[in-house]
């Protein structure tokens, strides 16, 4: 564990020299790896978490995806050796919150990677949990959680703390901070949005300078997932009587740190700007000076900026696969990268309302569907075959390409899925669909919309006599209030997968569940979750979550539709992105902002 | 004029607590509230105790009492806090409302320079080449939409020639810059205004030069610019005046657009985004400085009337 990130340069500097010196070779190695062009209607094989490959580039089946923009051979991208210096512009998010990292967490996680430190980061080749300010940790007894700070770690030099070290008080503080223990007045107590990855945390307490010990009330297997989400960055004490109005006053032990004067409250909601931390901890990093967010909401004018060249990176999210061949056609040096398992689409079942409380219905309606028709028609190839657990947990879910070959998703068995929903619908009351008359709510006119349109068509086709009609609600608000409401009998709507499986789980499908919108319940089900929450060791976990899924599979409260990959693109000096893996650290786009370390641009 | 003045301002409370009134109402009929906005796309593991964020937000109230409750803070001159941010509106209205004063601001100097020359000479050379072209020119003005310009000027020499418009930059970065950057949003903005003052202008001048008091003036041997400028334009003014007015809040409206699209951080891209997440406090804090805006707006041109034209009389 402690040569971890010397293990992790190591390992990128090969990397870009195997990407930089192959030149012409390299780019037949990637190709072969990569395996798929953007027009070939199958997912990559780097979209298959356990996918064969006897290439060397292929090693890590997650690892990002880098191609050339506009053509189907991947990218040489790497110079033998990075070059330091210059400034990144990245289209990000502005400054319109207060960056508060626990009260709005997604939207302030961009300007917090960069300033800030996680606890724990995910090792992007095992998935394991690896050290970052916190370098040991031991679990002594079930109700205890000890944490060993890792030393000379020191906060940036803006008053009050002017580069003092990092303690063990300032960590136990933060920790509460993020999962709402703290007692504090006011609007910050409203929402800890992070709360749930501390579940069965009471308190966690410096126990002496360079420890810090998490009392559990009960034992908690997602404790260390959550320690790793890309979202619980840490501060200094002082920060929450500083609070996080003021921009110019937010303090982490990042790669970065701000620019003094870089937003005043004239210029809130504006973009920001970074600038290279020269005491951070990590030796060499980061590798560019600067990096400025531009704010840009409108997709015409982000894909306009960067081909300008206004921008140096540009995330694509939820964009339909003809708009970024169209983007990349124009300008075919852009490197297109894009990471599987990151955004998680389903078709959601109104449980409690007839007939959708019939496993049979709900089965049949699984089994009439073309899921591969449906992750091509708005992704092309940048989408996963998904079950109950997206593939992104790579130890706990069933993988991807397990999935594809179940009834149901299996392209090739799909004639007979239909045969077999045909006759489970007849022998549920409902023969060629006659007698049911459904509605989807969809959330927005994105790859819901063009989810629920599919699903419409291909339904119509196998049960003919079978009516659905779409409800599109654009505005979040309406679109949940209705989903609370329940008038829907389906649901279409997707979301980032949270950092611990058990947990992923626990609130989609368990009684009571935070995202369990259509109240399912399986009192079964909930045990064996309960059981794998409190479970420590890992391989004992694994069954029992497989067990869950295996549940989910004959069950099906919800259909799984697939995950879409995340994708970005890079101008052409940009080097160093190997792309997030996994969700929680690397699942939502914001994540990316965590690797600005590792980049640089040559150009 | 000044009791006038007086009566004029004291209509302004009940204005506004009608405004208040409707804007509080309408936000909280719409489906979903800031609670759905803020809680139901988050994993947690137990949901929210829904009551007691509404009792802390106070929105448990009936909505009269939440109205009368706001109602009050308003006079006592306090907009609130974002309900999704904990912001006081105050502070995140004054960043935003400055850059969007500087976007119309500049709009409105740009559509008043193209207005009065496009609309004076078309009068003038009244149904010549010169004219159809000015007045083709208008049209085109009024039926493109603000979002199709916006997108088309930053897409087409993107494709064209791989370059594209400076998009927002902040004035810390460089005061010319920042205005550099302001101008093409604003020139947008200004093209509807732009034209459809030099129409009307246009029209006024032409009624106004065919009137008995033109021809005297140019029977007593005044010059053709003096005939123009102090009888002609002046008279011709007053519809001119309550139209930019009237367009002057459409200007707010259209930087919603032009903003998100040229990544201006203004009052526009704020409403949007409390809008969407049902910020009730932020939405009413941005409509009632709206309203505020149009009352004072009215006042000032009800008073530049008697200024226009003597033979008005204000408060008679």
């Amino acid at each position: 564990m402690a040569g971890y990130w010397q293990e992790q340069l190591r390992s990128r500097l090969v990397r870009r020299r195997f990407l930089g010196g192959a030149a012409g070779g390299a780019s037949a190695l990637l190709l072969a790896a990569c395996g798929s062009s953007t027009n070939n209607n199958k997912p990559s094989s780097t979209n298959t978490a356990n996918a064969a490959s006897s290439t060397s580039a292929n090693a890590s089946p997650n690892a990002a995806a880098t191609r050339a923009a506009g053509s189907a051979q991947p990218a040489a991208v790497a110079s033998p050796q990075a070059k330091r210096g210059g400034t990144l512009v990245y289209h990000g998010v502005s400054i319109t919150q207060p960056m508060n990292p626990a009260t709005v967490a997604a939207l302030a996680s961009p300007m917090w990677n960069l300033i800030g430190d996680p606890p724990l980061r995910l090792n992007d080749k095992t998935y394991e949990v690896g050290e970052a300010l916190i370098q040991k940790w031991e679990t002594p007894a079930p109700d205890s959680v000890v944490l060993h700070l890792r030393p000379g770690v020191t906060w940036h030099d803006i008053a009050p703390v002017s580069g003092r070290a990092v303690t063990s008080e300032d960590i136990a503080n933060a920790i509460n901070f993020h999962a709402g223990k703290l007692k504090l007045t006011g609007y910050e107590s409203q929402q800890f949005q992070r709360a749930s990855n501390f579940t069965g945390m009471d308190t966690a307490t410096a126990t002496d300078a360079s420890t810090v010990t998490l009392k559990m009330s009960s034992p908690s297997s997602a404790i260390f997932y959550g320690l790793s989400d890309y979202r619980v960055r840490m501060i200094p004490k002082e920060q929450i009587d500083i609070g996080f109005d003021d921009s110019n006053k937010l303090i982490g032990s990042g790669p970065f740190m701000l620019t003094p004067g870089f937003a005043n409250p004239r210029e809130y909601g504006g973009p920001f700007s970074v600038t290279a931390n020269p005491k951070y901890w990590e030796a060499g990093l980061p590798l560019v000076d600067r990096i400025d967010s531009k704010n840009i909401t409108d997709p015409a004018a982000q894909n306009s900026a960067l081909l300008a060249g206004q921008i140096d990176v540009l995330s694509l999210v939820n964009r339909p696969a003809v708009d970024i061949q169209a983007l990349a056609a124009q300008k075919k040096s852009l490197q297109l990268v894009d990471w599987p398992y990151g955004y998680w689409h389903w078709l959601l079942f109104n449980v409690g309302k007839k007939p959708w409380n019939d496993q049979r219905v709900r089965k049949a309606i699984f089994l009439a569907l073309d899921y591969k028709a449906m992750g091509d028609g708005f992704y092309g190839n940048l989408w996963t075959y998904s079950g109950p657990l997206a593939p992104a947990y790579v130890q706990e879910a069933i993988p991807s390409s397990a999935i594809q070959k179940l009834p149901g998703w299996n392209p090739a068995t799909k004639k007979d899925d239909i045969a077999n929903a045909k006759k489970m619908l007849t022998a549920a009351g409902y023969p060629d669909g006659k007698g049911l008359s459904t509605t989807s709510l969809i959330y927005s006119h994105g790859p819901h919309f063009a989810n629920a349109t599919r699903v419409k068509s291909q339904l119509q086709q196998v049960f003919p006599q079978m009516t659905n009609e779409l409800n599109v609600q654009d505005d979040s608000a309406a679109f949940f209030a209705q989903t609370a409401q329940l008038t829907f009998d389906f649901n279409f709507y997707g979301i980032f997968t949270p950092p611990d499986p058990t947990l992923d789980l626990v609130a989609s499908y368990s009684t009571g569940g935070g995202r369990n919108y259509a109240k399912y319940s399986n009192p079964d089900l909930d045990k064996v979750l309960s059981s794998a929450l409190a479970e420590l060791n890992a391989d004992p976990r694994k069954k029992l979550l497989m067990q869950a899924q295996q549940t989910l599979i004959d069950d099906m409260p919800y259909i799984p539709l697939y995950t879409a990959n995340l994708a970005a693109i890079f101008q052409p000096g940009v080097q160093g992105f190997t792309g997030p893996n996994r969700p929680g650290p690397g699942g939502s786009s914001y994540a990316m902002w965590d690797y600005a370390r590792y980049m640089s641009k040559s150009s | 004029v000044s009791t006038y003045l007086l009566k004029r301002l004291a209509l302004f409370i009940p204005t506004m607590a009608l405004v208040l009134l409707f804007i509080v109402v309408l936000v909280r009929v719409m489906p979903g509230n800031v609670i759905d906005a803020a809680i139901a796309d988050q994993s947690q593991l137990n949901k929210v105790d829904r009551r007691t964020l509404e009792h802390r937000l106070g929105l448990d109230q009936p909505i009269y009492e939440q109205y009368a409750t706001y109602a009050g803070q308003l006079l006592r001159g306090n907009l609130g806090r974002s309900l999704w941010t904990g912001r006081t509106v105050l502070s995140m209205i004054g960043g935003r409302a400055w850059i969007t004063a500087e976007l119309t601001g500049i709009a409105l100097v740009m559509a008043l320079l193209v207005a009065f020359p496009v609309g004076i000479l078309s009068a003038l050379r009244e149904n010549s080449v010169l004219d159809y072209l000015l007045r083709s020119f208008t049209v085109i003005g009024l039926t493109v939409p603000e979002f199709m310009a916006a997108t088309l000027v930053l897409v087409l020499p993107a494709v064209w020639f791989a370059w594209t418009p400076m998009l927002y930059h902040e004035p810390s970065r460089g005061l010319p810059a920042h205005v550099q950057s302001l101008l093409l949003p604003a020139g947008i903005l200004a093209m509807r205004l732009a034209t459809s003052l030099a129409r009307l202008i246009r029209t006024m001048m032409l009624e106004v030069m065919r009137q008995d008091f033109i021809r005297t003036a140019r029977a007593k041997g005044v010059s053709r610019s003096g005939v123009l400028m102090r009888h002609a334009l002046r008279n011709a003014l007053i519809p001119v005046v309550t139209l930019l007015a009237i367009d002057l809040v459409w200007l707010i409206s259209g930087a919603v657009i032009v903003e998100r699209i040229f990544g201006v951080p203004g009052l526009g891209d704020l409403l949007l985004t409390a809008v969407s997440n049902r910020d009730y406090a932020a939405v009413q804090g941005i409509t009632v400085l709206i309203g505020l805006f149009v009352l004072a707006l009215n006042l000032v041109v009800d008073m530049s009337y008697g200024w226009l034209d003597p033979r008005v009389r204000v408060g008679s």
